[in-house]
């Protein structure tokens, strides 16, 4: 029996984490489950010994699975009972406490804990009930720890009908534990293991071309969010782990979901209180922010499907997919990032999000591509171009505007992006022409990167940028006219100088038109106006931003720079 | 003559059972023994996650295997029966085959 003042120290909050990662692991069961029985089935003309052998493994791993969904399956109602009830065994103590300064009955006094049967039965049974069922799933998992019967042989093993001395292809490195340590269904003995902690791109480097598809295809956590690896592999693995993001978000939503809460629910099977009381949402603010993030995580994770889906005949790559934090970052490329010549990466400002406003800058990244494209025609420049739309930092959003760690007038987001942005920029090859591009307060962010120094950034554009946290072009470590301030009419924050000096008054660097005026190409570039249309296709800017990726001619600001 | 057997199948066969595999040996329960323990210290619910949590990674660490090596035979099989299939037919066409 428990003491009330032992559990006192239990909270329900942990379980109901708990019941997330039980979840997540459900869907994943789930999943492979559904895999395995729809899409595995064996071809319907092969006969033998090697396709029975193949069909009894095949329907031994499906009873095997569906005993691990049975298992997993049988956690979650548990937990969610537990916690439930634990949330009632937490509010009788609080009361019991209160009673007990009041001078009422107590389960706790003056001299400490006492006894109590209700609250210490409740425990018990808590306790019993929860314990059972973890013993009833151990028992279960008991079941399926014995290896496969291989009685029949396999169809790739040497000796079995048809197959004489032809085995696998590959063989696993150092048995089951080594092999699945990655969190990967296997690693194939042709791809030596990363190295922890290692240099991950000389890894990739020494691998041949069969071992980088079996790298990405088995190890997509390490190739995906690598700055520095080719742009192909890290598109195919973060394409998996975008399903992978989409399975656990699912299931975290669908458990944090929430649901009117009474007494009476808590409860429920308890033998307790008549007389239901209305206590709201159990859980309180921690699980609604949590639900609300997954939701919000889970629409990213669709709006960068349907952007990489898109058929309009460009090729897309996904280069980074996070949604591990608050907020879910993506980058995206319109273009292939391994051919093109010139590649520019824009990196948006406040209030931007995934879910919200992808699809709207894949498709400016799409028209800089087709300008750059026609403005390097000009010069007789015919390679490839790529724009990356670059959402991979914790962008401010409204709410966040009193919060220090967040916050649009602070520069504590935009330096944390900054090292990312940085890394990301020094894993661009080499020899390519790299173009930065900010907006707003991911001008500021820009700023802060390429500040860091050996970016291989050759040319940084900033639009409406209210700084770029430094007062002078040298503190950029960029020469001023590779620098390019675009400042529209009626844009109010590209006059602000809120972090460091407003960059149009930076000595030196190159102010681009955004007025009506003609373009290098014979065209008319229309005005732009106000904090959002410096990428409006068909203005003057817009040539301007697409010039510059491209290093093709310019249109100058003719009006002088701002007196200080 | 054609051997018939489908190696195209056979080969995404293979490649949904890798990615079975693949969506097995991500799931992990270490974090369910040590909430627990969070949430009821010293109670027998906490020392039974922990056991649990051991045991659903030996099976998923198993599972896991066992849906690689399977998807690797499955594989194996399906590129012999393509590279067969091609001998096949390259000695129909050398004039004296049968």
């Amino acid at each position: 029996m428990s003491a009330v003042g032992h559990v006192a120290a239990w909270a329900p909050g942990p379980l109901t984490t708990a019941q997330v990662r039980v979840a997540v692991a459900d869907a994943l069961v789930s999943d492979a489950r559904s895999v395995l029985a729809t899409r595995a089935a064996l071809a319907a003309n092969w006969s033998g010994d090697a396709a029975q052998a193949a069909a009894a493994q095949h329907a031994e791993l499906s009873a095997r699975l569906d005993g691990l969904a049975d298992a997993v399956h049988r956690l979650g109602p548990a937990l969610e009972r537990a916690a439930d009830r634990l949330a009632l065994l937490v509010a009788m103590v609080r009361l019991a406490e209160v009673a007990s300064l009041e001078g009422g009955s107590a389960l706790v006094g003056r001299d400490g804990p006492r006894e109590s049967a209700a609250a210490v039965a409740l425990a018990d049974e808590i306790d019993a009930e929860l314990a059972a069922a973890f013993a009833e799933v151990i028992g279960r998992l008991g079941s399926l720890t014995e290896p496969l019967s291989r009685a029949t042989g396999s169809p790739g093993s040497a000796g079995s009908g048809g197959w004489a001395g032809v085995g696998p292809l590959v063989e696993p490195a150092a048995g089951p534990r080594a092999a699945v340590r990655l969190g990967t269904a296997v690693l194939l003995t042709a791809v030596p293991s990363p190295p922890p902690g290692g240099d991950l791109v000389a890894w990739w480097d020494g691998l041949s071309a069969a071992q980088r598809e079996s790298a990405v295809h088995h190890l997509p956590e390490i190739v995906g969010p690598k700055d520095g690896l080719p742009g192909w592999a890290r598109d195919r693995a973060n394409r998996i782990l975008l399903d992978r993001a989409e399975t656990a978000l699912i299931a975290e939503v669908a458990t944090l979901e929430p649901r009117a809460r009474t007494w009476r629910d808590l409860l429920d099977g308890a033998g307790g209180l008549d007389g239901a009381v209305t206590i709201g949402t159990f859980g309180g603010g921690t699980r609604r922010l949590a639900y609300q993030q997954a939701v919000a995580k889970l629409a990213a994770v669709r709006a960068t499907r349907q952007v990489l889906d898109q058929r309009d005949g460009r090729t897309r790559q996904l280069l980074a997919v996070d949604v591990t934090g608050r907020t879910a970052r993506v980058a995206v490329a319109v273009g292939d990032v391994d051919r093109a010549a010139h590649v520019a990466v824009v990196v948006p400002g406040f209030t931007t999000t995934v879910e919200r406003d992808l699809t709207g800058a894949d498709r400016v990244s799409a028209d800089l591509a087709d300008q750059s494209r026609r403005a390097a025609t000009l010069v007789g420049d015919h390679r490839d171009v790529a724009v990356v739309s670059w959402l991979g930092y914790d962008i401010p959003q409204t709410a966040d505007t009193l919060r220090s760690g967040h916050s649009v007038v602070l520069r504590a987001s935009a330096e944390a992006g900054a090292g990312g942005l940085a890394t990301f920029l020094r894993g661009l090859p080499s020899d390519q022409h790299v173009t930065l591009v900010g907006h707003s307060y991911g001008s500021t962010t820009a700023g802060l990167a390429v500040a860091r120094g050996d970016t291989g950034v050759d040319d940084l554009v900033v639009l409406g940028s209210p700084g770029l946290g430094a007062d002078t072009s040298t503190e950029l470590g960029l020469p001023p006219r590779y620098v390019h301030v675009l400042g529209a009419d009626e844009d109010p924050v590209a006059d602000l100088g809120w972090f460091g000096r407003d960059p149009s008054g930076l000595p030196g660097v190159d102010r681009l038109s955004t007025d009506n005026v003609e373009l290098p190409d014979g065209r008319t570039g229309r005005r732009s106006v106000g904090h959002s249309g410096y990428l409006v296709p068909g203005t003057t800017s817009q040539w301007n931003v697409a010039a510059v990726v491209a290093g093709a001619p310019v249109v100058r600001e003719g009006r002088p720079p701002p007196s200080w | 003559m054609r051997i018939g057997v489908d190696d195209a199948a056979l080969a995404g066969a293979s490649h949904a059972t890798e990615r079975a595999a693949t969506l097995v040996a991500a799931v992990r329960l270490g974090d369910l023994a040590a909430a627990v323990a969070v949430a009821m210290p010293g109670s027998r619910s906490a020392a039974l996650a922990s056991q649990l949590a051991e045991g659903v990674d030996e099976v998923v660490r198993g599972v896991a295997w066992e849906l690689a090596v399977h998807a690797d035979h499955l594989r194996t099989a399906s590129i012999r029966y393509a590279d067969t299939e091609s001998d096949v037919a390259a000695s129909a066409q050398t004039p004296g085959a049968a």
